[in-house]
């Protein structure tokens, strides 16, 4: 018996060593690649944003507003923090993040969306976390959600690659300089070159009755507190509703209740409110990707726009 | 506690260090410990059920062997009837009441027995089966009566096979808790293999394929014929490998400790017709019912309408066996059908085999008789799955339109990723290739012949596949909930 215990020793702390090396390596290639969920992840972690205007929002905010107009407009340097699908919640821990390793911005753009203050309980995305789940800040970001990170995740070597096993493909190639992935992004912005496509017309089928976003009050607590750390930083918050296409504003039931409710929170907590919820552009389809999201015409336009209203404010 | 759990994982190592430290006369009491603990890591108070039908086999075994006369066949009729009884209340009661329920309604009237909210004992199909086949070879004087209490309870307990299989025979197990067993490196190697095979069964291929089929399954009125088709094919693999895996686990964990358990299933989806997958699925069942219902009634040495009411009658048993509720009864009836339908067509085949020549081409006739049969299985596996027969039969009907989709997504709200199905498919022809292999050249002996890098490189990427392309969800077996 103890022959056999020594040998399974042998069999199972073998492959540890060069298990953990791999996932150093696959984690520092991915931490310094192009790949497209860990762009904006890897920018911050490197303090290599230090942005003077930081956009913040959904994937509304990752395709609606255009960091190189931003930029040529204003004469500053912007960056877009927007995350696929998140709500709030993420979106703040993200920001949170972003302080702790790049300098404070002067101004942030945070894009409202009916559901931002919403409940959203999946981890979406997941792989955008996986080379920095040492990070205790990931790990409390990412705690509670379904789908979220386990003790095997944190602690065996490549586990957490479990479900994204290219990154794995992507974070060995790239330590090694052997593929370099194009950038899809301009600091953040995600530019569509698409029109319009048919994925509004399943949504009317899932809600042919339309349907209705509930503010949660913890999360509604957390967007206070965030206008509020803002205004006591020096930061300026410009709540923008970027355009949305009217059919999409008409099923969502309670969107200008909403809207209204972004506005008094804009006005108790020292915040800019600017809704182009009802912008001519809302009511043309040339301009959007689908009903929530601008193609790279709509984006540019309503950039420029936005760009010449926060002169104004300036 | 799953199997597929970490939890099982300490356990497992925990008990079988232990049982090799502590000298035999000591061995039965701690797996008699463990395997009360394995169960009550489910629902503790059901421990108290499980013992009550122990209490009642074990001094109905003894009365039935120390009784003369007919007097014994009470003892065993009142056996049977405290085990199918606990079955009938926890399992069939809801189902028998709510049918009643919908007749009395039908005609009129008001069915005032109430529902229960109970929750299935897990694995109680499996240990009730296993109990009963004690008295019952006891009855016929096969087996002797078990003095030891604790030996009997652990021969109903024992927590590799408890809750779901194999079921054994009381000749095959019990004086195998009397044996010494001596650690042997190689037994123990071989045991742990198995449930490494059994592990990547389960939570490779099994889990991996529910992620298509189980939300087709649930919701097969927004998926294309297609997908429909798809998850059904995949269902008859994900149910293999689920249910063959768990044996697999069970069958090594116990090799680990030098218990031979009875095979479960042998390659069931190279059978050539119905009652050739029924010996080769779910063996221990299968074989059950073949002793102690079909042959007691006569089986095959009876009128031809005799034999064909025990075929179909005993399958009916069989599918009401594995689930409370039509849907499983159409199965087994299904297959009740199939043997039938099989006996009463036999020469016909014939004649048409031979017309055709096909029975001249051995390779083309046996892959013929291959694929029907795993056709007319899958198409039976339809009811087992599905969640009511309305839903079968909505999903048999959209079967034939399936062919006419491209290869494009369909055209429903919701379908199954390309990817996810490639990924199965490889999984399967994985599966498929290295059964063959081992039912061919015996796999696992040519890689014990290797050297060791070559062997633990082939150990290392089973269990590579089974710890990065695993889903650990924490799934249930399928058949545990029987």
């Amino acid at each position: 018996m103890k022959r056999f215990i020594r040998n399974l020793l042998i069999f199972c702390l073998l492959p540890l060593p060069f298990l953990y090396g791999l996932q150093w390596i696959v984690d520092a290639g991915l931490k310094k690649s192009n790949h497209p969920l860990l762009t904006e992840w890897n920018d911050i972690y490197a303090g290599r944003i230090n942005a003077d205007l930081l956009i913040m929002g959904s994937s509304r905010a990752v395709n609606n507003y255009s960091t190189k107009i931003l930029d040529e407009e204003l004469k500053v340097n912007s960056y877009d923090l927007g995350m696929n699908s998140y709500r709030f919640p993420m979106q703040y821990e993200r920001f949170k993040i972003y302080l702790k390793h790049n300098r404070s911005p002067r101004l942030v753009i945070q894009n409202l969306d009916s559901f931002l203050l919403s409940s959203y309980d999946e981890l979406y995305d997941s792989g955008q976390f996986l080379p920095f789940l040492d990070d205790p800040d990931i790990r409390r970001a990412t705690a509670g959600y379904k789908g979220e990170f386990k003790t095997l995740d944190y602690y065996f070597p490549l586990y957490k690659y479990n479900f994204n096993q290219d990154l794995i493909v992507t974070g060995f190639l790239n330590y090694f300089n052997l593929a370099k992935l194009p950038p899809q992004k301009y600091k953040g912005y995600k530019a569509e070159e698409s029109s319009w496509n048919d994925s509004f017309e399943k949504i009317k089928q899932w809600h042919p009755n339309g349907m209705r976003y509930t503010i949660e009050p913890d999360t509604e607590s957390k967007f206070i507190e965030y206008l509020q750390f803002c205004y006591n930083n020096n930061i300026k918050v410009i709540m923008v509703h970027s355009p949305e296409h009217i059919a999409a504003q008409v099923m969502i039931l309670n969107h200008n209740e909403i809207v209204e409710h972004f506005r008094q929170l804009a006005e108790q907590n020292n915040a800019e409110f600017l809704d182009y919820s009802k912008n001519s552009i809302s009511y043309d389809k040339q301009y959007f990707l689908d009903s929530q999201h601008l193609n790279k015409i709509g984006a540019e336009m309503f950039t420029r726009e936005l760009a010449n209203e926060i002169k104004n404010i300036k | 506690m799953l199997f597929n759990s970490i939890h099982f994982v300490f356990f497992f190592i925990f008990v079988t260090y232990l049982y090799f430290l502590i000298p035999h006369k000591y061995r039965w009491q701690l797996l008699l410990g463990a395997s009360c603990y394995f169960y009550m890591a489910f629902v503790p108070i059901y421990l108290l059920i499980l013992g009550f039908t122990i209490v009642i086999d074990y001094f109905a075994g003894i009365y039935l062997e120390k009784t003369e006369g007919k007097r014994r066949k009470w003892f065993l009729i009142f056996s049977l009837i405290a085990n199918i009884g606990v079955l009938a209340v926890f399992k069939y009661y809801n189902f028998l009441n709510d049918n009643l329920s919908g007749i009395l309604n039908e005609l009129g009237y008001q069915n005032y027995t109430p529902h229960l909210s109970i929750l299935l004992p897990i694995g109680l199909s499996f240990h009730t089966f296993q109990a009963m086949s004690y008295t019952i070879e006891v009855y016929r004087g096969n087996q002797k009566a078990e003095r030891n209490f604790g030996i009997y309870a652990l021969y109903v307990m024992f927590y590799p096979q408890l809750v779901a299989g194999p079921i054994e025979r009381p000749q095959n197990i019990l004086h195998q808790f009397y044996e010494k067993h001596d650690f042997d490196y190689n037994r123990v190697a071989d045991g742990l293999k198995q449930m490494a095979w059994g592990m990547f069964k389960k939570v490779v291929i099994a889990d991996r394929l529910a992620i298509v089929t189980d939300p087709v399954f649930n919701n097969p009125h927004n998926n294309s014929p297609r997908s429909l088709l798809i998850a059904t094919i995949f269902f008859s693999f994900q149910i293999y490998c689920d249910f063959s895996g768990y044996s697999d686990i069970a069958l090594g964990a116990a090799r680990v400790m030098g218990f031979r358990l009875m095979k479960n299933f042998d390659r069931p989806y190279s059978a050539r017709n119905i009652s050739e997958f029924w010996s080769r699925w779910h063996i221990s069942l299968s074989t059950w019912f073949r002793d102690y219902l079909y042959i007691p009634l006569g089986g095959n040495r009876v009128s031809v309408s005799r034999w064909y009411f025990n075929l179909f009658f005993v399958f009916l048993l069989s599918g009401l066996w594995h689930g409370a509720n039509w849907t499983f009864i159409i199965w087994g009836a299904l297959h009740g059908f199939y043997l039938i339908f099989g006996i009463l067509t036999k020469s016909i085949r014939l004649r048409l085999k031979e017309s055709l020549g096909i029975s001249k081409i051995v390779w083309l006739d046996n892959m013929i008789q291959v694929v029907v049969t795993f056709g007319l299985v899958t198409a039976a596996w339809v009811f087992f799955r599905a969640n009511t027969v309305a839903d079968a039969f909505y999903i048999f009907s959209q079967l034939p339109s399936a062919y006419k989709q491209t290869l494009s997504i369909g055209n429903r709200l919701e379908d199954i990723s390309k990817q996810l199905v490639l990924i199965s498919l490889v999984l399967i022809v994985f599966l498929e290739i290295l059964q063959y292999l081992q039912a061919k050249y015996n796999l696992i002996q040519v890689i014990g012949s290797l050297s060791l890098p070559k062997r633990w490189a082939f150990y290392y990427g089973i269990i590579f596949l089974i710890i990065y392309y695993g889903v650990f969800e924490n799934r249930q077996f399928i058949y545990f909930q029987f």
